[in-house]
């Protein structure tokens, strides 16, 4: 049973997302700074609250921070925490630390946590879903498991459309379905002046987009920027020196999928991979899925997000398909407004997009997402699920309020 | 017609260590092995040193019949890796086996578009340049409806 005092430990006071999507004249080491810059400026505190570090590599999508990374960054920032993590289950990392700076505030290591990436992976020109894991990560392909899998031509998005294909087998899903997800993006990034790709598109843009991997589509994946982002997580002995009111992390889990020596079903496990880490989140907040005002769901492929609708209960297994069609997850007239910012899908995805999604979570909260305002919008959830490596993944889920 | 010639393999070569040489060597002899482990009966791949169910010790090699289904798979239209520039659109998926485990690999098939989660598929092997033996799964002609 989830501790519940753990939902009265700590709150975000601090977020912001770096404006830019193409960044070609700095380096991501400049991002991330100008990034932890804003965020502690946001919180109206200062570098010297920071006491506690934690930063994502870049380096397995084709960046330059690779091993130490919390330690690397800490030197470029000229920081010296006194807690650092860098723990790496890819896009969903960023929820890990959350749990992390909840954990060692509750545990009274520090009071002061930021949370930062930043990766210029598209100005890098990095293809992250369409070569070999082993040339993504500058490795060579090792004998367990890659010699296995790898020599395969199992690329990021050949996974995926190979755990789309049985979960459209399974559940009856269908490519039109998921390319509503799309268009809906698209619809909110067109209200978000910094998301990257504004231009309307319809289910037949999508749809008749090149096949990358079938079953996806060009349109069926997410955008590959430049960006930045971090946040501030705080003890409450700082809210009274904070500018903005505590955005409240009332709610965290987490939870893996393994191969399991060639047993696990990917399709099914995907989807309660998400259920465990929500199951616990909603344990912990005490709230249920009809109290979510909106959702922030990591949305890498159009796929994900029905897997995450289903897994955190926002729909019966085998509905997420035509919940997304259906516009419940519009900001007009939907009954669960998903990532207002227009996602993954068509604002920023440098690789590991689980920061942005609480930024995101924090302006709604807050009454600040100008243009796309999810009316009185008081509790939000946030689930990512990342990759390292086909089907060893791993799901965050939070539940946050104001 | 896919298995009347050597299948060559113009892919990577796997790397191997101690832990995984069995495996490879096997191959060399047209033998696939998963194991199956003596203390709770289960079987596993990928191939490695003890059991991932119970963590024994007392596992054995157990070579497959080399039948198979396709549990999934994907059609791939796009891998800019210049190790695999010479494969075009290839199928990569992933194969249930009889024996109890599901295996990542490559499936060939005559008509790669007609290729469904279901379809019955034989293992093979391609021969890397080396002379390193490569398992892949093949679609029996004849066998999509
Ligand atoms: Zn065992």
């Amino acid at each position: 049973m989830a501790n519940i005092r753990l939902g009265e430990t700590a709150a975000i006071v601090g977020a912001y997302e770096h404006p830019t999507r193409f960044a070609q004249e700095k380096s991501e080491w400049q991002l991330l700074a100008e990034a932890s810059r804003g965020a502690i400026a946001d919180a109206g505190l200062s570098p010297s609250h920071i006491d506690a570090l934690f930063v994502a590599a870049t380096a397995p999508e084709g960046g330059q921070l690779g091993i130490c990374t919390s330690t690397m960054a800490a030197d470029y920032l000229n920081l010296k925490p006194k807690f650092i993590d860098e723990t790496d289950v890819g896009g969903a990392s960023l929820g890990y630390y959350v749990n992390r700076a909840v954990l060692g505030i509750h545990a009274g290591i520090f009071k002061c946590a930021l949370i930062a990436y930043g990766a210029t992976t598209r100005s890098r020109r990095v293809n992250v879903g369409t070569v070999s894991y082993n040339q993504l990560t500058g490795t060579e392909m090792v004998p367990i498991p890659d010699a296995f899998e790898q020599i395969y031509g199992t690329t990021v998005i050949a996974f995926m459309g190979m755990l789309t294909q049985r979960y459209m087998h399974d559940t009856g899903l269908t490519s039109e379905q998921l390319a509503h997800v799309a268009t809906t993006m698209r619809e909110h990034a067109a209200r978000n002046p910094d998301a990257m790709r504004r231009e309307r598109i319809t289910v037949d843009d999508v749809l008749s987009s090149p096949i990358i991997a079938t079953p996806l589509h060009k349109l069926d994946c997410c955008v590959v920027s430049d960006g930045a982002g971090a946040i501030v997580v705080a003890h409450p002995d700082l809210f009274a020196e904070c500018a903005k009111p505590p955005v409240w992390i009332r709610g965290f889990g987490e939870a893996l999928m393994t191969h399991g020596g060639g047993k696990t079903d990917w399709a099914t496990e995907s989807r309660e991979m998400v259920a465990r880490a929500c199951g616990d989140a909603y344990a912990m907040s005490g709230r249920r899925p009809a109290d979510i005002h909106t959702a922030m769901i990591y949305d890498a492929f159009t796929f994900n997000v029905v897997v995450d609708l289903e897994g955190a209960g926002f729909c019966d297994v085998g509905e997420g398909g035509s919940f997304a069609a259906a516009g419940e997850m519009k900001l007009d007239g939907g009954s669960l407004p998903v990532n207002p910012d227009g996602g993954g899908l068509a604002s920023n995805h440098p690789g590991r997009r689980g920061i942005f999604m609480f930024i995101e979570a924090v302006r709604q909260l807050r009454g600040e997402a100008s243009g796309r305002q999810v009316p009185d919008a008081k509790i939000a959830m946030c689930t990512a699920t990342g990759a390292a490596f086909l089907a060893r993944r791993g799901s965050a889920a939070h539940i946050l309020e104001i | 017609m896919i298995g009347t010639k050597e299948i060559v393999w113009t892919g990577p070569v796997p790397s191997t260590v101690v832990e995984t040489k069995p495996f490879w060597d096997a191959c060399n002899r047209g033998i696939f092995l998963v194991q199956r482990c003596r203390d709770c009966g289960e079987t596993q791949y990928h191939y490695r040193g003890f059991c991932c169910h119970c963590w024994s010790d007392a596992i054995e090699d157990l070579a497959i019949e080399g039948a198979g289904k396709v549990w999934t798979f994907s059609r791939v239209l796009v891998n800019r890796s210049p190790q695999f520039a010479q494969w075009g659109v290839y199928v990569t998926g992933v194969v249930e086996l009889p024996e109890g485990v599901k295996v990542i690999s490559r499936i060939l098939a005559e008509n790669p578009e007609t290729i469904q989660i279901g379809t019955p598929v034989r293992l093979a092997f391609a021969r890397a340049e080396s002379g390193q033996k490569i398992p892949l799964f093949v679609v029996q002609e004849g066998a999509i409806g």
